[in-house]
């Protein structure tokens, strides 16, 4: 089995490869990409200013804390794009979906792979402009602790993959909705409020804080961003971990279900 | 063993059924009503290692759906399926191993980036070894004539050149079976000449099992020595092509030019049972005449004695026609119970 491993991974890693030559193939989308994201984010922190010149702490946070805060919601937002979401909608609404099912691959892996390129060609550089931004215009405590980039850069990990699997499980939705608009916009709700992307959940009243509290989204943007600005007591730190361990194998196993009865109802076109 | 086995093998969908207007949309909302398709019908199938089939039919007959259940994208709705003593749907990921598969209408090349890219995913996602890659890129590039292709993404080939890659992309991984969904659907006569020449190849020198489906009767015959013909999602003939013309072509034709006019009263009157003649102008005549019953040599020393023969040609019994009959539902193949 263990020799077996590196082929195994390999057909996957390939995904990835091709995902990130693909990001990259049309320069002018894919600068514009990171552009929206960009100037998105830009807007949001230009308003939390403003909101900040008026009282110094807003919950329990300051300024500077909002920031490091901000910057991690926009690297959250820009380690995967949109596309992920449409992806499997689109295949089966195309049919191309069978093209895709003649090759042993599982989907989904095939589906997160690709969703990584993706994120690395695009992520990575809207990371680095977002952290140049920040520091240009005044941002100055990055995290000092060795440990806080540990925990920081696993909670990232599972940012992505709760991401991932939340897009794609809304975009298997699709498939029965037979239109994608709706879908990704209660999704972009859902998700953009509950991961605490456009309010810190601390912010939130006490009752809704708990339901947030146990959902995956927080995992999203709320807990990277909180460990980043060392907001989240240690052991806090933990169970929120543990909470998105949880997460990502309940919801890759609750998409390979959607899946399952998807294909079980997909009739593919041309027949 | 049989490489390809179905027993039984059906397909049968839910088709929402709307009644027509605002009306019929707002009343599917509220109360859906669905009518249920057959698509494919008790399909018995078994192909063995190293067979060229065609699977022929008119459109919508079930050829796609049945590919389509063959190479575990579609669950079947009944029957028994076997590929490689493997079911495709249940064990798709094994299964799918030992199959290449191109649909003409569709592209498994990555469309942004370069070929040799997909290639090159390709090979990893068959595990294929490096050796056996490289071997059989050459062999590729050399037969479909990539080379100047290799570098250039998917999206800017030609169909021509996209179907070449393609048919490169299902053999790469020296699978055991391939299925063919019209790979030679709009392409000019020289690709698909190439096309042919290569399937030939791929069939006869590495015993690859081909099951192909074309509108194309010049593929099916050129590159397939069994042929299958499913009409309404069920099987209506399965034999070879001279089978094909000996149990439902029974006639040939002359057409027969004369010199001077033709005394048609005469000439009809003196064909003996089992020929019939029409004519086409006052010089022109066809004749149609029971070929296990007569020979062409027969028909004309008949015609002679009445018809100032000047020319005269002979049309061979055609499959083109066959087919064409059976699709317009004018021959009846097989037992009648079987057609609906």
């Amino acid at each position: 089995m263990n020799a077996r491993l590196p082929i195994l991974v390999k057909k996957y890693v390939r995904h990835m490869q091709c995902a990130i030559q693909e990001t990259t193939a049309y320069r002018a989308s894919y600068f514009v990409n990171i552009l929206s994201q960009f100037v998105t984010y830009i807007a949001i922190f230009f308003l939390w200013k403003a909101v900040y010149a008026a009282g110094t702490i807003i919950g329990d946070m300051g300024w500077s804390d909002m920031q490091g805060y901000l910057l991690i919601s926009l690297f959250s937002s820009a380690i995967i794009s949109g596309a992920s979401e449409f992806r499997a909608a689109r295949a089966i609404w195309s049919g191309n979906i069978a093209v895709e099912l003649v090759r042993p691959v599982d989907y989904q892996t095939a589906n997160l792979a690709i969703a990584i390129g993706n994120g690395l060609a695009e992520g990575v550089l809207v990371a680095g402009i977002g952290l140049l931004f920040a520091m240009l215009i005044g941002f100055s405590t990055p995290p000092s602790n060795p440990l806080t980039w540990l925990y920081f850069v696993v909670a990232m990990v599972f940012a992505f993959m709760i991401k991932f699997m939340i897009l794609y499980i809304f975009g298997l939705f699709m498939f029965w909705t037979t239109g994608g608009m709706g879908v990704s916009w209660i999704r972009k709700g859902v998700t953009d409020f509950f991961s605490g992307a456009v309010i810190p959940l601390t912010f939130f009243p006490g009752w809704l804080q708990g339901i947030a509290g146990v959902l995956p989204f927080r995992g999203m943007v709320f807990v990277p961003g909180m460990i980043f600005i060392e907001r989240l007591p240690q052991d806090q730190i933990f169970i929120s971990l543990a909470l998105d361990v949880f997460w990502v194998v309940a919801l890759w196993y609750l998409a390979k279900l959607i899946w399952h009865f998807a294909m079980r109802k997909v009739t593919i076109q041309g027949g | 063993m049989n490489i390809i086995e179905t027993k039984g093998l059906s397909k049968s969908y839910q088709s929402p059924l709307k009644e027509a207007g605002v009306r019929g949309a707002i009343k599917h909302l509220f109360k859906p009503e669905h009518k249920n398709i057959v698509a494919v019908s008790d399909v018995n199938l078994s192909i063995e290692a190293g067979e060229s089939v065609a699977y022929v039919g008119p459109n919508g007959a079930g050829k796609s759906t049945t590919i389509k259940m063959l190479t575990g994208i579609l669950l079947p709705s009944g029957g028994e399926i076997r590929i490689n003593g493997l079911h495709p749907y249940k064990e798709r990921m094994r299964s799918n191993k030992n199959i290449g598969v191109v649909f003409g209408q569709r592209t498994q090349l990555w469309w942004d980036i370069p070929v040799i890219e997909s290639f090159a995913l390709l090979r990893d996602i068959y595990e294929v070894p490096e050796k056996v890659y490289k071997d059989n890129l050459a062999y590729f590039t050399e037969m479909l004539g990539l080379k100047e292709i290799l570098n250039q993404s998917a999206r800017r080939l030609s169909l021509g050149q996209r179907m070449r890659a393609d048919l490169a992309v299902a053999l790469m991984h020296n699978p055991a079976i391939a299925f063919l969904d019209e790979p030679t659907i709009g392409l000019d006569v020289a690709v698909k000449e190439r096309i042919r020449e290569f399937l030939k190849l791929v069939n006869r020198e590495r015993g690859v099992t081909i099951m192909l489906t074309s509108h194309d009767l010049g593929d099916i015959e050129d590159v397939c020595r069994r042929f299958i013909i499913i009409d309404m999602g069920r099987i209506i003939y399965d034999g070879s092509i001279q089978g094909l013309l000996d149990k439902y072509v029974k006639e040939r034709s002359i057409r027969i030019s004369a010199s001077s006019k033709i005394d048609e009263a005469a000439t009809l009157k003196a064909l003996p049972a089992g020929i019939r003649a029409a004519l086409t102008s006052d010089r022109d005549i066809t004749i149609m005449f029971d070929r296990f019953k007569y020979t062409a040599k027969n028909v004309l020393e008949i015609m002679m004695k009445t018809v100032d023969v000047a020319d005269f040609q002979l049309d061979e019994p055609d499959i083109e026609q066959v087919v064409k009959n059976v699709y317009e539902g004018h021959l009846e193949l097989q037992d009648e119970g079987q057609k609906a």
